[in-house]
């Protein structure tokens, strides 16, 4: 399983609607994965500053999450693979 | 688990949005619309494929909507129409008005029937309700109180009487602000304005900053929302007599807004 991220430029953006869209994305993840494809939302960071969300995303493919992503009807910038760092794997 | 629960249950939006995917493919289309998301929500709510509003119960199979039918294995991939997404963000506004910290499946239904899709249509016609009878139904549907610790008392309520005062039980049946606003299934500030107006009698703890409801107030306001009738003598004076006496004092101003609020 690779993670990507996937960056939204939200300008006027709500809490309220990222509510909403978690629910969504919540909900095409879970029906992916019954058709067999293992795509998961894992958590998403909202920078009020600059009006960006990133939210980041396991799946086998970028494709699949591209999949995702379409489904829950959340448009995106840039959708790309992400290298984790940790202050353990340090 | 009682309807109530169902509804408030945010882990329950997910039965209801697959359920709404199954009956997009059930279509054979690859949009799901608001009125799968409508179909979906009820039939993750139902019990045996009723769903009982208290004054309406509602037959889902006589609405078309079967529980009981295996999913249709095909190979389609729906996606939320923008119809759908605004009906997302819509529900996501009226949780947050609600002071939810998620999503829940009534939070869906209150949109729904505002956004009003034509499945909506039918399912307001069998309830005999139009998109405001529809939120009345739901507002009436009392959120469940929440778990409390096991090691104290239930939140929101004044277990132990205040020394020189009554005796014990006498602060019973008492609600926090919240817990009240809770019950009702509105915001805080809308159940401020109720104690401000005069529609929902509130005490203050002398010498504290507390407010507390009586259960018994606050179900009279539910009453008056179910009916939407305003409230004929809901001021504080109307509950004051008979008040065990020293601490609490009724605060509040005299009724001056009638009719339903949202």
């Amino acid at each position: 399983m690779t993670t990507f991220v996937a960056i939204r430029n939200l300008p006027g953006i709500t809490p309220d609607a990222l509510m909403g869209a978690g629910a969504r994305v919540k909900s095409c993840a879970a029906g992916m994965q019954t058709e067999g494809t293992d795509v998961r939302w894992l958590r998403s960071f909202f920078l009020p500053a600059s009006s960006q969300t990133h939210c980041y995303f396991e799946g086998p493919s970028l494709e699949a999450v591209r999949e995702l992503n379409q489904r829950a009807g959340l448009p995106f910038e840039q959708l790309v693979e992400v290298a984790e760092m940790t202050p353990a794997s340090v | 688990m009682s309807l109530a629960q169902r509804l408030h249950d945010p882990d329950r939006v997910l039965a209801g949005t697959s359920q709404a995917i199954e009956q997009a493919r059930g279509r054979g289309v690859e949009s799901i619309e608001p009125d799968d998301l409508l179909a979906g929500i009820l039939l993750a709510v139902a019990r045996f494929g009723i769903v009982d509003l208290g004054e309406v119960a509602l037959d889902l199979a006589e609405l078309g909507l079967r529980y009981d039918l295996p999913p249709p294995h095909t190979t389609l991939k729906p996606r939320y129409s923008p119809a759908a997404v605004a009906v997302f963000d819509r529900a996501a506004r009226v949780a947050r008005a609600d002071g939810a910290p998620r999503l829940a499946p009534i939070h869906l239904l209150v949109a729904l029937g505002e956004v009003g899709p034509p499945g909506f249509a039918r399912v307001a016609a069998r309830a005999g309700v139009d998109a405001a009878g529809w939120r009345r139904l739901l507002a009436a549907i009392v959120p469940p109180a929440p778990k409390p610790p096991a090691d104290t008392a239930p939140a929101g309520v004044a277990a132990a009487p205040v020394a020189g005062t009554a005796g014990p039980g006498a602060f019973d049946g008492l609600l926090t602000p919240d817990d009240a606003a809770r019950a009702l299934g509105v915001h805080i500030q809308t159940l401020r304005g109720y104690i401000r107006s005069g529609r929902l009698p509130a005490l203050r703890v002398a010498g504290e900053r507390a407010i507390r409801i009586r259960r018994d107030d606050l179900a009279a306001l539910l009453e008056h929302l179910r009916v939407g009738t305003p409230p004929a003598d809901s001021g504080p004076s109307a509950r004051g007599a008979g008040q065990p006496p020293g601490p609490p004092v009724a605060v509040g101003r005299s009724p001056t807004t009638p009719g339903v609020p949202r």
